[in-house]
């Protein structure tokens, strides 16, 4: 009995690795991070804006949420492609956005604003990124859902698609007081 | 035409695997001598006929045959002829070809030292002879891989549309590409031999001298080409990758120790089986378990599931094959191994010390180590299934855990060749080695103060049990050569790694032409930078000159380059290798018009640690050649 | 001899020492920095540290380390800086707390079970 315990042990820790690994292969999921802030007040910060008449965005110009904060750039192809939800977000769900322009020529960012449509209420202009760097943003864009304490609720990595955007962020937002 | 003849060379191939898997079995079942016959007319088959794929496939490489798909993926017409060559085994697809390939050229080399072994008559020697069954295995093993190669991963599928070559990989063209994969492959696929032996003698109930010598020879020889291609490719990615590193614990590269300390494990207990027949069950699992651990490494390579830099493919699919083809091999070589377990007489005596528990002792740490990089690879990915949150263990995790279990490893190995079989007094041991460990002490001290000139008590440990691996085998240099190199080389590896740790100087600076930077007792001036160009890439080459107490060293030449095909840029480092230290120098980032960013390091005794493992590599070669006898 | 002479003066009267893209004040606080960036993850890059990494990230969380390392910060106030941001994953080096347990402690546990194994085992005769 003692010996056949002894030797069905390394059989049950193949078995053991097998079932991780296949399991692995279809639902791995922590190349995504999570965001530790998530749950957390917004981190403060003090920018200057682009396009606007204030001089100064912090943390205390955001409305009342929920709102979307979002990090990107002009020189990111996938904001580029995200630039039309977002307009979309404004003018059909009536969602306030901001933007932070993460380490960006900002003549660059005045003229595509101008050219495309400026879909934010204000623009900060994070030029060594140390605002994007307490946030925890890793790659752009990456979108910020704040709530009506401005506490951090989710964030979205990467560009806002219509599927991203019925399937988790008009949800979130709405559970959170969006009025319809 | 090339691409047609592989695919057919292919099928026939798995006509020719599935013939010697399943007659000489049958044949075992059945006493059919004619079908056992046709064990070693089948293998020479299939071996030719996978050969011809691979040489068809190298041929559709030299011969820019873009209609080929993977030749399109990973070749280009301006890629040097070298690269073309080995281009083969620069992605999955091909690599499993080379797998493949060289699991037949071991079942040919099994084949040819069976034959002289054989006893006159071959009717006899087939109904008892292992060696029928040991083929039949090694075609199974041939069979599932050909297999996934076939309906998954087939490099002679057809390009889609018009290709002119996506180039290979520029990280990949470097020597160190030439010659560390096929390495790596022959060790890894060398166990499978032992693998098959051990299961042959298993299911015939005959794990004897004969299975014991055999065995010992292939998973020696396999050991050391694992040892060589590991070797090799710690010093391409030293010379490749740009920071100096050795070892970064990636979780490929402990994809390939795990067999590799499985295997040093598994030569130990052969050894133990052979001289004093104890330890037969723990030898028979560890067969197998260094086979298990060089497919689990071939399929954590491909699947994905790991982040790595090294990683060949990424595709769930084909990882989902890889992993049932390895659950089940395993499976089954596990319930043959039950079915069949020898139930060991443990009447002999063990004592507490004797060179029998200490070599016994050495394999339990060698797979708890095993267990442990595992373990740690895995860890990740287990707590990402159980939702617990996302980690990383990396390497400073690997160095802290492994220090420990080294230095233990590394008194049993200065205790081991010192004690007798059977029973060894402690007070015995105690004279033979007080001796030794002053000396050794002594030596460590000066070694130590004269090369650092500073004492700490983890380098004084760690020389001094170096110094006394090496005088604790140096009376069995004559009769146990092969034990002696390997340990030799071992305790050079370690003093390699000890002292380049402890030794390395690094400046990262800014620098335009005419500055100078002192790195450790060397001054680097920047001297200027020129363009270049070579048959598949431009760049910068820039030149810089090495001075010492106001005499010329050396000229270093780092540079960037940028592949025109994939639009990939690269570093190639420039290296002035020494016996007692490298100077590396590495191109950072131009920073403006003048100026570029710098990477410089002086890096003391580093090159031991290769110089180590290839004595290591030469102890396995002569263990593998000469007949030992264990005094 | 003449260009050795030439070479020293060349030193001497000019200004051609190169920088140190992340200067400190000792050789001692600059292998403190490369060791600490070795355990730090580039999170967007394949398995590589900060240290070995070009990616724009990469720099700038050295640049972020170092300016925090002049300031003398210590090495936990530098971790969980990261970590509040990033994660645990930002980390090589896992901490030591429930979850990490037995991958901590694993090798010990398993050969303090064969040790008492095999000398019950032992002495039983």
């Amino acid at each position: 009995m003692h010996k056949k315990i002894i030797y069905l042990t390394p059989f049950a820790i193949l078995f053991l690795l097998l079932a991780l690994l296949a399991y692995e292969l279809f639902y791995s999921d922590y190349k995504n991070l999570e965001s530790p802030l998530i749950g957390k007040p917004l981190p403060p910060f003090h920018l200057e804006t682009i396009f606007s008449e204030k001089k100064i965005f912090s943390e205390k110009d955001l409305v009342k949420g929920p709102l979307l904060l979002t990090v990107w750039a002009t020189w990111c192809y996938s904001c580029e492609l995200e630039h039309d939800m977002l307009m979309k977000i404004r003018d059909q769900y009536h969602v306030p956005i901001y933007s932070i322009l993460y380490k960006d020529d900002v003549n660059k960012v005045k003229v595509w604003l101008l050219n495309k449509g400026n879909p934010f209420i204000l623009s900060g202009n994070d030029k060594n990124g140390d605002t994007a760097m307490d946030l925890g943003v890793y790659g752009t864009p990456e979108t910020f859902v704040i709530n009506a304490q401005q506490k951090i609720i989710y964030r979205h990595v990467g560009m806002i698609d219509q599927t991203v955007w019925e399937k988790t962020l008009y949800p979130l937002l709405q559970k959170n007081g969006l009025s319809a | 035409m090339i691409r047609i003849a592989g695919e057919i060379s292919l099928i026939i191939a798995l006509i020719a695997a599935l013939i010697q898997s399943v007659f000489p079995l049958w044949g075992y079942k059945r006493k059919n001598i004619y079908a056992l016959a046709l064990a070693r007319p089948a293998a020479i088959a299939q071996f030719i006929f996978v050969t011809s794929a691979y040489v068809l496939l190298t041929l559709g490489f030299a011969n820019n045959d873009f209609s080929i798909s993977y030749v399109a993926a990973n070749s280009h017409a301006s890629l040097p002829l070298m690269y073309k060559l080995t281009a083969v085994w620069g992605a999955h697809e091909g690599s499993i070809l080379l797998w493949i390939l060289i699991l037949n050229s071991w079942t040919m080399v099994y084949a040819a030292t069976m034959s002289c072994q054989r006893a006159s008559s071959w009717h006899l020697a087939y109904k008892n002879h292992p060696f029928p069954l040991v083929i039949a295995i090694l075609g199974i093993i041939s069979l599932s891989f050909l297999c996934f190669i076939i309906f998954t991963s087939n490099p002679f599928l057809a390009t889609v549309g018009v290709q002119t070559g996506k180039d290979l990989n520029p990280l990949l063209q470097d020597p160190g590409f030439v010659i560390h994969p096929p390495m790596l492959y022959i060790g890894y696929v060398g166990f499978s031999v032992a693998f098959a032996i051990t299961q042959a003698a298993l299911l015939l109930g005959k794990l004897d001298t004969h299975w014991t010598e055999t065995t010992r020879r292939f998973a020696v020889c396999a050991w050391s080409f694992l040892t060589l291609g590991i070797m090799l490719g710690s010093w391409w990615a030293y010379r490749v990758l740009g920071w100096g590193g050795f070892w970064f614990w990636d979780p490929v590269e402990n994809a390939s120790l795990l067999p590799w300390l499985a295997g040093t494990a598994f030569i130990h207990v052969l050894v133990l089986v052979e001289k004093r027949h104890i330890g037969i069950a723990w030898a028979s699992l560890l067969a197998i378990i260094c086979f298990a651990l060089s497919l689990l490494g071939t399929f954590l390579v491909r699947s994905g599931v790991l982040i790595s830099a090294h990683t060949f493919a990424n595709d769930p699919e084909r990882g989902i094959v890889l992993l049932i083809l390895l659950a089940l091999l395993t499976t089954a070589a596990f319930i043959v191994y039950l079915i069949r377990l020898p139930i060991a007489n443990k009447k002999n005596s063990l004592h507490l010390l004797s060179r029998d528990t200490l070599l016994l002792g050495n394999s339990v740490l060698f797979i708890i180590a095993m267990l442990t990089i595992l373990l740690g690879t895995l860890y990740p990915l287990i707590l990402d299934a159980l939702h617990l949150g996302a980690i990383s263990v990396g390497a400073p995790y690997f160095n802290s855990i492994m220090l420990p279990i080294v230095l233990m490893g590394m008194a049993m190995m200065c205790i081991a060749p010192l004690c007798k079989w059977e029973y060894q007094s402690l007070l015995g041991l105690w004279n033979k080695i007080w001796k030794k460990i002053l000396l050794s002490f002594v030596l460590a001290i000066i070694l130590v103060w004269s090369v650092t000139n500073s004492l700490t008590f983890l380098t004084l440990l760690i020389m001094t049990l170096s110094i006394l691996i090496v005088f604790s085998v140096l009376s069995s240099m004559r009769f146990l050569p092969a034990m002696f190199l390997a340990h030799v080389g071992f305790a050079i590896l370690i003093i390699g790694i000890l002292l380049s740790s402890f030794l390395t100087q690094e400046r990262e600076v800014r620098v335009k032409a005419g500055d100078v930077t002192q790195v450790g007792p060397y001054q680097f001036l920047f001297i200027n930078t020129t363009g270049i160009h070579g048959e598949n890439y431009r760049g910068i080459r820039a030149a810089f000159e090495v001075i010492k107490n106001g005499r010329h060293i050396v000229n270093l030449y780092p540079e960037k380059r940028i592949f025109l095909v994939r639009d990939m840029v690269m570093t190639k480092v420039d290296i002035h290798p020494g016996i007692f230290r490298d100077l590396y120098i590495a191109l950072g980032e131009p920073l403006n018009q003048n100026e570029w960013s710098v990477r410089m390091y002086y890096k003391p005794f580093v090159r031991w640690i290769w110089f180590g493992a290839m004595i290591m590599v030469i102890g396995g070669v002569v263990g593998m050649l000469k007949r030992e006898t264990h005094a | 001899m003449r260009t050795w002479v030439g070479f020293l003066l060349l030193i001497w009267f000019s200004n051609i020492w190169a920088q140190d893209i992340y200067p400190f004040a000792s050789n001692q606080d600059a292998k403190h920095f490369t060791a600490l960036t070795q355990e730090v993850r580039c999170v967007v890059c394949q398995n590589q540290t900060i240290a070995d990494s070009n990616a724009p990230l990469a720099l700038d969380l050295r640049k972020k380390i170092h300016a925090m390392l002049l300031a003398n910060k210590t090495d936990a106030e530098i971790k969980s800086y990261l970590v509040e941001r990033y994660g645990e994953f930002i980390l090589f080096q896992p901490a030591f707390n429930k979850l990490t347990l037995i991958l901590w402690l694993f090798p010990f546990l398993a050969i303090g079970i064969i040790i008492l194994y095999f000398s019950a085992k032992l002495t039983k005769r």
